[in-house]
């Protein structure tokens, strides 16, 4: 077992053809380590988004390989693709991350039910008291402010101990008392439990929390940092955008 | 997973009862049929075992013609058989039809369908025909008459009055009402009426002295039916048998059954028809529902759903749909089966009823049917959510709605109409020997040709939905401009809800242009061709063989305004193996039916007949060819052809000569005469002097040709009523889809409501927005349905050209009131959906995700 979640290679994603073909990504080659926590920044159509679905096995590549440990996901049949994302991938969408019909809880049990497997309780009573929803389970995500939906979606992704968890722009919605809350959860999941997390962000504050962050621009990656603060990670931006 | 689904379901109680009311109603029906048929023939079952309790052994003569006269049987040796050992009581009885009952007015009571009978009633253990005293006593002697319940009440007839009754060969007389009897529980026989003679005054009533329908036998006490009856069987009479009294209550049981499958399939098809138009709704409102939850069943897909997970889902939902709307239907179709009996006696078939019957076989069809349908509406939908990429719970802005290529669709959808049309056609136009009935072809043909134009409307929805939303634009101008735009901007779902509608409006055209066709050839007929001014015909309408006293013809015969008359007798004798009208005429018949090209002779001598050209070369049988026609009561008679005659009048005719007639027939009364007037008087002068000469022959009717034609029209047009009174269910159903349509297309463009709300569309436009979108839906369903219906109707006239079906007509005044009705029950379906619209939350519609 290597200490590589997941991997890219000369990863290329090309949109639409001829005149209208954007490449989101451009061979991007990367790797995420094991139980850590890392964010990707770039600014808005940098292809941050394209990189993570093509990694995490919800779109395809144009050309080039992605890997989630020794799997290569290119060569995967739909059917197995799905039960990648079932079993070893957990997913925090920037919104509608919940069903609405189902409750708070069965929002959180989902992909076990989807698998018909019984939850670990004890797992999920600590990852449900952690996240502070405990009153809040039978509610519809309708009933839940912005801050606890994301919070149900990050406890769901938890819930199933997935080898990765891929989150987009996660807090991108939220006030930022919100926000701290569920970036801090998230640290402490990788902190506490030794979940491996990729999140994408814009916010050099969310990217602070990571543990190292890799820097897109125009679909290739033009820079990383390790162990970011706020600050240095603005700075960053600034002088790449300069 | 499955708890998704429920829960989905659950969340969406509108969309679900929306979805399942199609169901219900299709499902209604079925199961509203078979409650119905099932009840009348439990109803009928009682009444056999009723009417054979007590009865060991029937003694009857059979006949295989429906039409027949009955065959009777010597009454000397059926009443010998009473000597035979072991039998206890023999009750001899007689049975006649065409034996009516007049009013106080003198009109003839019935005569509009159900048979009028007469039967011998005798005072005695032994139960014969299953009627009862209800109250008074038993006829007896020649001037007394019972009748039945019904007619008693109905025509408020008392103990002591005198009742009127004419017999097909008897002028009317008067007799004593001293009784009045039911039948078991019910107070008619299926809306027939009774009338009950001693055995004597029946036999002289019917002409019938000596002779006897059958006999009722009461066996001694210990004796065993099967030996009396083995020891029966050799003095039996020809063309008698015995039965036992069980047997005989299960053959009729049987006979009524088979009688009332027919009835049951003509009412079921309607079911069918509404469900298979209820595919339509239900495919489309699961495929509006899939699209609405793109977001959350891709998202499913992202966690970890797989494709199959994710079709089974839409699946298990159709399941439940399907498993709650039969279930919903079953206990509708209670309420329908008491619709069915209340309009079916608002056309005057009363049929006897029991407590409504739920047979198992009812819950089976329904729920087969109910969740089958819903099931397979949803294939399609269910494959289309499985194939949605998980990316477009993501990104749902950048996956257009999968769109089949318009070249892919121009020719998936042409296929499928052309062999649906050429289903349709290889059953019109071709015959055929084995396999199913060439109907079937046409039906299945018609359905293929209907899925064909839906899946190719979307093609011509934009130009046809602006082309039809032009008035509104002009009437309500904005509103109206918006409602065109959606109308156009979804085409697929514009025409798959108007696609539902267009099978039921083109059944409905189709019937309506048949029946305006029919109408103009019966009236080319009457018009043109005979040479007849009058005619002279029974009052009972629907039997062919109803017949009136040839005195009648004598009598016109001698009158100053006729010139010439010509007598018909009309019966049925079995002809290659089927029952088959044969008429007897006069040698002058062929001067009042002009023939266009003849063959021969056209006047039958004896052992001689004259058929008509088709009848001719589909059975190969030239001039000097021998053909048997098979009497009731002569057997197997061969016969010559002298004569072969074709022209429009003399449709499916065979014909022999009137000697013979009276050689092969029982009854020798008129069904027709026909009366040319002398020079100098119109045909309502005639008419006008032989109705009087025929006062005292109620059950002759003297009209003149329009008369006739109208009359003929008229029973067409009641038929069309209530063919287009069933279908309108279909039509329902489609409109239903309408307010499905409407309401899921409001709720999808909440926002885009709110939006117009915001920026000042008021409440009340927003309402009409809504509803000129449902009619500009609904007229351009109500347009496709009547050029389909005009085709169909044209291809059936073409098919039935040769059987003299020549004129084609379209009914174009009908036809533009069923557009603009079917426009405004698209407003009437779209009040709910619209008023929805219009009562948005402004805000709340432009936050709403
Ligand atoms: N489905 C798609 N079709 C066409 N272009 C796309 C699609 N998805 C993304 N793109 C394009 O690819 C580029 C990268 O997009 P994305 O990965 O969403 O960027 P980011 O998440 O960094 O904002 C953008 O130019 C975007 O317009
Ligand atoms: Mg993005």
């Amino acid at each position: 077992m290597t200490s590589t979640a997941a991997r890219a290679v000369e990863a290329t994603k090309v949109f639409g053809s001829g005149d209208t073909a954007v490449t989101a990504i451009d061979r991007v080659s990367v790797e995420f380590q094991r139980e850590r926590y890392t964010a990707i920044m770039g600014p808005s159509g940098s292809g941050k988004s394209t990189l993570m679905h093509c990694m995490a096995g919800l779109d395809y590549l144009t050309s080039g390989q992605v890997f989630i440990g020794d799997q290569n996901l290119g060569e995967l049949t739909d059917r197995e693709l799905t039960v990648v994302r079932r079993d070893r991938v957990g997913f925090i969408f920037q919104a509608f991350n919940l069903v609405p019909t189902l409750t708070a809880l069965e929002n959180i049990t989902l992909p076990n039910d989807i698998a018909g497997r019984d939850p670990d309780q004890d797992w999920l009573d600590s990852v449900i008291e952690n996240l502070g929803l405990g009153d809040r389970l039978e509610h519809r995500p309708a009933e839940l402010s912005g801050g606890q939906q994301q919070r149900v979606a990050a406890a769901r992704a938890l819930a199933s101990r997935p080898e990765l968890i891929f989150a987009d722009e996660p807090s991108g919605n939220l006030d930022s008392t919100s926000s701290a809350e569920l970036l801090d959860l998230l640290a402490q999941a990788v902190r506490e439990f030794g979940q491996t997390i990729v999140m994408v962000t814009h916010d050099p504050i969310a990217a602070s929390y990571a543990d190292r962050v890799i820097f897109l621009g125009d679909g290739r990656i033009v820079d990383e940092m390790a162990d970011p603060t706020a600050d240095r990670v603005l700075d960053r931006i600034k002088s790449l955008e300069a | 997973m499955l708890r998704v689904t429920l829960k989905g379901l659950w969340a969406h109680k509108l969309r679900l009862s929306l979805t399942a009311l199609a169901i219900v109603l299709g499902v209604g029906f079925i199961a509203g049929t078979f409650v119905y048929t099932d009840t009348i023939a439990k109803a009928f079952d009682g009444i056999f075992e009723d009417a054979f309790r007590g009865v060991d052994i029937v003694i009857s003569a059979d006949s295989e013609l429906q039409f027949g006269e009955g065959v009777y049987l010597p009454e000397a040796e059926i009443l010998a058989l009473g000597e035979v050992e072991d039998v206890d009581e023999l009750v001899p009885f007689l049975q006649g039809l065409g034996v009516v009952i007049l009013d106080k007015d003198g009109e003839p009571i019935g005569g509009g369908g159900p048979p009028q009978f007469a039967f011998s009633f005798t005072e005695t253990d032994v139960d014969s025909g299953g009627f009862s005293l209800r109250s008074g006593r038993y006829p007896q002697g020649p001037e007394e008459v019972v009748i039945d319940a019904r007619t008693a009440t109905d025509h408020n007839f008392a103990i002591g009055d005198t009742v009127f009754v004419v017999a097909p060969a008897r002028p009317e007389r008067g007799y004593t009402l001293v009784g009045i009897a039911g039948f078991g529980e019910l107070d008619n026989l299926g809306g027939a009426t009774s009338a009950l003679f001693d055995l004597d005054t029946i036999q002289a009533l019917l002409d019938r002295e000596d002779q006897l329908t059958g006999a009722s036998i009461q066996v001694a006490p210990g004796a065993s039916v099967d030996e009396v009856i083995a020891s029966l069987e050799p003095s039996l009479p020809e063309g008698a048998r015995a039965l036992s009294g069980q047997s005989a209550a299960e053959e009729q049981a049987v006979e009524i059954q088979e009688g009332l499958a027919f009835f049951n399939t003509f009412l079921l098809t309607f079911g069918f028809i509404a469900l298979f138009v209820g595919t339509f709704i239900i495919a489309n409102t699961f495929r509006i529902t899939v699209t609405q939850r793109t977001r959350e069943l891709a998202l499913l897909r992202a966690l970890g759903a797989s494709a199959r997970q994710v079709n089974r889902m839409v699946l298990i939902e159709a399941v439940v749909i399907g498993i709650v709307a039969s279930v919903v239907g079953i206990a509708a179709g209670f309420g329908l089966a008491l619709l069915l009996k209340t309009v079916f006696e608002a056309f005057g078939f009363a049929l006897p009823t029991a407590a409504p019957t739920l047979q198992l076989r009812t819950i089976v069809v329904a729920l087969v049917v109910g969740v089958g349908v819903t099931v397979i509406s949803a294939i399609l939908p269910a494959r289309r959510a499985s194939r949605l990429p998980p990316i477009a719970a993501l990104r749902q802005d950048l996956v257009a709605p999968r769109r089949k290529a318009l070249t892919t669709r121009a020719i998936v959808g042409s296929i499928v109409t052309v062999s649906g049309l050429s289903v349709l056609f290889f059953g019109l136009f071709v015959s055929l020997d084995a396999g199913p009935p060439e109907i079937v072809y046409v039906g299945v043909g018609a359905a293929i040709v209907f899925i064909g134009v839906s899946i190719l409307s979307p093609l011509f929805a934009r130009p046809v939905a602006r082309l039809i939303g032009w008035p509104f634009v002009k009437l309500y101008r904005l509103p109206g401009k918006l409602a065109q735009e959606n109308a156009i901007r979804a085409p697929r779902r514009t025409s798959a809800t108007a696609a539902a509608l267009m099978i039921g409006v083109t059944l409905v055209t189709l019937a309506s242009v048949m029946a305006a066709s029919i109408n103009q050839t019966i009236d080319e007929l009457i018009g043109s061709d005979i040479e007849a001014d009058v005619i002279i015909r029974s009052t009972s309408e629907f039997d062919p063989t109803a017949s009136f006293t040839p005195e009648l013809a004598d009598r016109a015969a001698k009158d100053e305004s006729v010139d010439e008359v010509s007598r018909q007798q009309t019966g049925v004798a079995l002809f290659n193996e089927t029952e088959t009208f044969v008429i007897g005429i006069e040698p002058n018949y062929p001067d009042f039916f002009p023939v266009d090209s003849s063959e021969g002779n056209l006047n039958p001598g004896p052992n001689e007949v004259v058929i008509e050209r088709t009848i001719s070369d589909v059975n190969e049988l030239p001039i000097g060819s021998e053909l048997q026609l098979s009497f009731e009561s002569t057997g197997p008679t061969t016969f010559t052809v002298v004569g072969i005659a074709s022209g429009d009048t003399w449709t499916d005719v065979i014909a022999i000569s009137q000697a013979d007639w009276v050689e092969n027939y029982e009854i020798e009364s008129d069904t027709q005469v026909f009366v040319r007037a002398a020079s100098g008087f119109t045909p309502e002068e005639v008419q006008t002097r032989l109705t009087a000469l025929a006062e005292d022959v109620p059950t002759a009717q003297v009209q003149t040709f329009d008369e006739l034609a109208d009359d003929v029209a008229e029973q067409i047009n009641g038929l069309l009523n209530l063919i287009t009174g069933l279908l309108g269910l279909a039509v329902i159903i489609a409109l239903i889809g309408v307010t499905n349509t409407m309401t899921l297309s409001v709720f999808e463009r909440t926002r885009e409501i709110g939006l117009l709300r915001a920026v000042g569309l008021s409440r009340r436009q927003t309402r009409r927005m809504v509803r000129a979108e449902a009619s500009i839906i609904a007229v351009f369903g109500a347009v496709l349905g009547i050029l389909i219906g005009v085709f169909f109707a044209w291809a059936i006239l073409l098919a039935l050209a040769d059987q003299g079906f020549t004129a084609f007509v379209i009914p174009i005044g009908t036809l533009t009131l069923w557009i603009l009705a079917t426009g405004l029950l698209g407003v009437v379906f779209a009040i709910l959906p619209a008023w929805r619209a219009s009562r948005l939350d402004v805000l709340e519609a432009i936050a709403y995700e």
